[in-house]
Formats: C-alpha cells, structure tokens, sequence
C-alpha cells in the first residue's frame, strides 16, 4: 500500500553518459578551484544536483500563483499553502546559512527561484509534477505543480499516498527536496532512510538520515 | 557524432564557467546567467509522481488501445506558463490495430513530454520513450485541451502506458522493466475492456 504511487526517476537516463561524464569530470575541477574545501571533501557531491555558490542567493517561493483552472479543482488552496509554509519551515531549519524565503523580498535575482502552484496536465497524467530548468551544473528555477486534475485527492494530513488520498506535505517534502537540488537518492550515504527515494511512501513524512548528510553538502 | 559535438560545447561552456567562477571575487550570479543565457544549454528535467495505473485501469479506462509502429517523431516547442518554453514531441504510429476497435485511421499522433530543439531540451522522467521502427502498444487519453497537452492525443499513464514489442512477442516496459507475453497483454486487455 505504501507504493500505491510511483515517482520515476532513472538515474541512468541522462540521455548522453558521454556528456554526464565530462561535467562530472569538470564539476570535480570546478569544486577544487571555485568551492570552499568544505565542499571539495565531501563524498560524492556529484550524484546530487547541486548549485555553485548556493549561499549568494536566496531561493524563493512564490505562493500567490497557484492557478486553479482543472477540471477537477477543489477549493483548498488554503490548505495547499498552509502544508507548504510547514514543510518550508522544515527545510529553513535543516538548511542551515540559507532561507527559503515565504515571499518575494526583492533579494533574489530571477534564477534561484521556486514556485509553486497547481496546473492542468490532464487525466492521466501526475499527481504533480516538479520542473528543474538547468544549465551545466548550476539549477536556474524550479516550478513545484500539483495537478489540478488530481487535487480531489489531495488532503492536508492524511499520512497516506494513493490514488484517492494523498498527503500534501509528504509530496511538498519530497518535491521542495528537487527544488534545492537534490535528485532522487538511497543509500548514499548508508542507509535507505530518506525523503528523496522515487517511491512516495511514509518515508516521505519527514527527513530522514541519507537527507541530512545531502542538505548538509549543499546548505552547510 | 552530435553527441561528440555537443559534449564538446558543453565541456567548453562548463570550463568557462569554472574559469569565471575562479577569476571573480564576488560572483555577480544574475550577470552571469544572462551572459549565459545567450549561449548555454538549458536542460528541463522534469520529475513528477504518476499514480500506479494498473492494465485493468489503463485498458478499461482510456479512448484507444493501439498496436503499431514508430513512423516519426517530431519535437514540437510549446509555450508554457512555467518554463517559457518546454519540448515535447509528436509521434506519429502507423496503427495495426485498436484494440478497443473504435480508432479508423492509418496512422495516430501522440504527445510525449521531452525532446530536443536548437538549446533547449526538456527531460521528463513520467513520459513514455518511442523510438522510430518501434512496433509498440500503448493506451491513448483522449484529448483534453484545457491541459497542458493541448489539441492533442497524449500516451494514458507515461511510462506505464506505453509496451514496447519485441520480435520474440514479448511486451516490455522501459521504465519499470517488467514484461508480458504480447498475447496474454493482449487477451489481458480485452478482456478488461470487456471484449
Ligand atoms: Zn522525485
């Protein structure tokens, strides 16, 4: 029951294993020269998207653009931002130096941006999806959108994840996880214990050990 | 041969990238990015959690159920209110055969998300994969214009909607790396549909 929704992700699938390993390979030089040796020292920052310089920039989440135009919409927009400001404030507190900031304060550039909102990707299709636009190694903007099509079956707290019933803030856990960087993972650092594996399951509720060591990488 | 020219210019652009970031004291990010911008290549990975449609879902669920072969695939840029742009692609199946036996025409067009075009490509990780002189069976959704498919035909359930055929009679899907007897997929479905 817990695997009733399956996120994909196949980390294989960089479509050019060429390419992936000369950015692999230049990422590694561009951490030895541009990173604090914290970074450079660390185990294997790579698996991960990660952002050069993740401290120049606030990251921040627009909450006044949730467009709800589906089909199927339900009129819980107030739940949908009350789940999302209890799982930003976990990710301030694990995040260490940075904030997701709750509004535009005018600090951030254009990039480095997450929004959230809900969009019509029809019938079947997602329950929701996140967008990572990239260049090299370095993450531009991140969109987190639940499908207005499926928002029927979002509730607030209902610590489960199937087709009828879906926890917003496990899904918030998991996707604002993408939105800072980080892709899907297990066992990288020794255990399976993590938001960030590509199966929503209970897993999903709350930061696990493998989420520390990676948020630690990247938001000392 | 492309991707040697494309590892190549995106070598070249990560090395000025890392020449960039030693040489500056303070790193302006919103300069450099739209320095960037004119130049680089902008990759969309998109991730997103599919329900688990099951073949009983998928098969009594959805407009059409085709048998056929990969005729052409054509990335299509669509203007999106979240990326500006994203990449998806049309393909274009010469039909065998609709296993709900209401599609007439010769050939269908389905949307998939991802694709290629000039510097900008979109990766979605819930989309089906074609490729062309591919003998596949997939479940179409009908059109649903207010959505983020448009006009269009798109593939029911991504990955989990799309079997690739192979020449032994076997049904696979990529994704998931399962696989089924074409027959028996075949039976499966009619008689989810009632056939
Ligand atoms: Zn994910």
């Amino acid at each position: 029951m817990l695997n009733n929704l399956i996120q994909y992700e196949d980390d294989n699938n960089m479509n050019n294993k060429k390419t992936m390993t000369s950015i692999i390979a230049l990422s590694a030089l561009i951490v030895t020269f541009a990173m604090p040796s914290a970074f450079a020292s660390e185990t294997p920052i790579e698996s991960y998207y990660w952002q050069t310089n993740p401290e120049t920039c606030y990251l921040e989440t627009e909450l006044d653009d949730i467009d709800f135009n589906g089909s199927r919409s339900t009129s819980n927009q107030a739940d949908i931002i009350s789940e999302l400001e209890v799982t930003r404030s976990t990710y301030n507190t694990e995040m260490g130096t940075i904030d997701i900031l709750g509004e535009d304060s005018g600090s951030c550039s254009d990039t480095r941006r997450i929004e959230v909102g809900a969009f019509d990707f029809g019938n079947w299709w997602t329950y929701g999806q996140e967008s990572t636009a990239s260049s090299g190694t370095t993450m531009l903007r991140s969109f987190i959108d639940f499908n207005t099509n499926w928002l029927v079956g979002f509730d607030k707290d209902s610590e489960a994840c199937n087709r009828l019933d879906v926890d917003m803030e496990w899904i918030y856990n998991h996707e604002l996880g993408h939105g800072i960087g980080l892709k899907h993972h297990s066992h990288v650092f020794g255990t399976a214990d993590t938001l960030m594996g590509s199966s929503c399951s209970s897993q999903w509720d709350s930061f696990g050990a493998d989420d520390h060591g990676a948020v630690d990488q990247h938001y000392p | 041969m492309q991707k040697n020219t494309k590892t190549l210019s995106i070598s070249a652009i990560i090395a000025i990238v890392a020449i960039a970031s030693v040489s500056l004291t303070t790193v302006d990010f919103s300069s450099q990015q739209t320095e960037l911008e004119t130049q680089e290549t902008i990759v969309q990975t998109i991730s997103g959690s599919m329900p688990a449609y099951t073949l009983e879902e998928l098969a009594s669920g959805t407009k059409y159920a085709i048998i056929g072969t990969v005729k052409q695939i054509t990335p299509i840029a669509v203007e999106s209110e979240r990326m500006q742009q994203t990449i998806f692609s049309d393909v274009v199946v010469k039909v065998k055969e609709d296993l709900n036996g209401l599609y007439d025409q010769k050939e269908i067009s389905v949307r998939i998300q991802g694709g290629t075009i000039d510097n900008l490509q979109t990766i979605s990780e819930p989309s089906a994969e074609f490729e062309v002189g591919e003998k596949v069976l997939f479940f179409v959704a009908d059109k649903e214009p207010d959505s983020m498919w448009g006009d269009n035909y798109y593939v029911a359930g991504g990955y989990l909607g799309k079997y690739k055929l192979d020449d032994n009679g076997n049904a696979h899907r990529d994704k998931i790396n399962d696989s089924i007897g074409e027959q028996d997929l075949v039976s499966k479905i009619k008689k989810f549909r009632g056939n």
